[in-house]
């Protein structure tokens, strides 16, 4: 057993997560431009499918559609990483006795990290499309607070279960997928029948999502007790889930595959 | 020697299990160790022999803190213990030195005492030219070298130790193996060294402990112990009393 103190936990998270960063820069041709081109060609698609084919473009659909995935890829990419984050380092695991939290944590950062290049394009992108910055932009920063604190009620709970059962990694893109096509992403809810609305609403994503357009498309502030109940009730979870991580903490080494 | 001492590490009838899954619903409890005891003192060097699969990685697990007993007590005074870890999963795509820094925090190290040690490191790792190049193109020599020299900074109060201190080539290997038998000998550091080979344990620990089914058979001296492990080789016999305490 080796006593790390904070200080120490801060600056390994920091450090694993920005060499996770670079490794995966490293490991393609186009490096961070990937980051900027991935959100792009996605929009590209979903562009063709929803706003030719389906006919459900309107005059924002290019701002609006991107700004949608792009706090929709943050929140996938996260909880696709961090809740298999444990399980991958399994060998350290079973080696150095430290707390589990880093790994779902060190996923939350690197994801961070390719998330600027994403926002970044957004902006560029806004402010190409005739958007221009205004007083409600700097609530910004609060939603994506609300955004971080929801992926972590997701993921760290999620990393804990998949170390132990595996077979629900398989179910976590599937569980997403749904969650994206209820997140408003190509769809703004005034254009569904009116009784789904308040159901559509218990999906805590999008008011993310829609938390976004407001302060940076419409220039009006987000629906503030929506985003305070969702970012309320994430921190409790996220609360639960690091609980729970170091609950199980001596137990992670055992869960091997044997 | 220590007889007197207090134990850094106490170990009383402590037991570890695994699950093993044998299909969806049904599962069986496997006892990697059933039932250990021993102390540890500090400044001891205490070998650990035993064939393999007899529980002596669980045991190190164990002691590093990694898992804790499901029966008995394992009482640590408040010493730090670390498992000289060779490869803590190199990223193939950043430099030797970067890895180094990342191998070095995950086992503890402040990243300016890495930085510190970076020549050192270097220097014993035989990597001068290599260094600042992706860990993606060293053979897999290299990657040991730097794995160990990287491992063999740490300084915690108890080093745990698993057989294979030999990596890379020969000649890094007598060179490995030098330096840990000088730390060993050094007596500043508490090692407990596993093995499956008395001529290692012999020539290196004072103190040792011989397991066998998962059972500590006898502890004690290195001579002593050592006699029974290799009686028990020769006629498969565990007579643990019978050679007379004059031998």
């Amino acid at each position: 057993m080796i006593r790390l103190g904070f200080r120490h936990y801060k600056n390994l998270i920091l450090h694993k997560a920005w060499a996770d960063f670079r490794a995966e820069a490293e490991r393609t041709y186009l490096g961070v431009v990937w980051w900027v081109l991935d959100p792009l060609i996605n929009m590209a698609i979903y562009y063709l499918v929803f706003g030719v084919f389906l006919q459900m473009k309107t005059n924002d659909f290019i701002p609006f559609l991107l700004t949608g995935l792009v706090v929709w890829r943050f929140i996938e990419a996260t909880v696709v990483r961090a809740s298999n984050s444990i399980l991958q380092n399994v060998t350290m695991v079973r080696q150095v006795a430290f707390r589990k939290i880093i790994f779902p944590l060190i996923a939350v950062g690197t994801c961070m990290m390719e998330y600027v290049f994403s926002l970044a394009l957004l902006v560029v992108v806004l402010l190409i499309c005739g958007y221009r910055p205004g007083v409600t932009w700097l609530a910004a920063p609060l939603v994506l607070l609300v955004e971080l604190a929801f992926v972590l009620a997701m993921s760290l709970p999620l990393a804990v279960v998949v170390t132990f059962v595996p077979d629900v990694g398989k179910l976590i893109s599937q569980l997403l997928r749904i969650l994206f096509y209820l997140s408003g992403i190509f769809y703004t809810a005034k254009r569904l029948p009116p009784p789904m609305v308040p159901w559509l609403k218990l999906n805590p994503a999008i008011h993310i999502v829609e938390g976004m357009r407001d302060v940076l498309m419409y220039g009006v502030w987000p629906n503030w007790t929506a985003l305070g109940v969702v970012g309320l009730l994430s921190v409790l979870v996220a609360g639960g889930g690091w609980l729970l991580i170091r609950r199980f903490d001596p137990l992670f080494a055992k869960r091997i595959a044997r | 020697m220590s007889a007197a001492q207090q134990p850094v590490i106490s170990l009383k009838h402590v037991g570890v299990s695994y699950w093993l899954r044998q299909s969806l619903f049904s599962r069986r409890k496997f006892w990697a160790l059933r039932d250990v005891s021993f102390d540890l003192y500090e400044s001891d060097s205490l070998g650990v022999i035993g064939k393999n699969g007899v529980g002596k990685s669980t045991l190190l697990r164990l002691l590093a803190g990694v898992m804790s007993p499901d029966c008995g007590t394992l009482v640590n005074s408040g010493v730090s213990t670390s498992l000289l870890s060779m490869n803590l999963g190199f990223l193939p795509y950043l430099s030797g030195r970067e890895n180094a820094i990342l191998g070095g925090m995950f086992q503890g190290m402040a990243r300016e005492e890495i930085s510190a040690k970076m020549e050192d490191i270097i220097r014993f790792a035989e990597l001068e030219e290599f260094i600042d190049e992706p860990v993606a193109s060293y053979s897999s020599g290299m990657k040991a070298r730097l794995g160990f020299a990287v491992a063999f900074q740490i300084q915690p109060d108890v080093l745990l130790i698993d057989e294979v201190i030999g990596v890379g080539d020969a000649d890094f290997q007598r060179k490995s193996v030098e330096v840990m038998k000088e730390r060993i000998c050094s007596h500043d550091t508490t090692i407990v060294f596993v093995s499956h080979s008395a001529q290692l344990v012999r020539e290196l620990c004072n103190r040792a402990v011989w397991i066998e089914d998962r059972i500590v058979q006898t502890e004690g001296d290195v001579e002593t112990v050592l006699a029974a492990y290799e009686n028990f080789l020769r006629t498969g016999r565990k007579c643990v009393e019978s050679p007379p305490e004059t031998g």
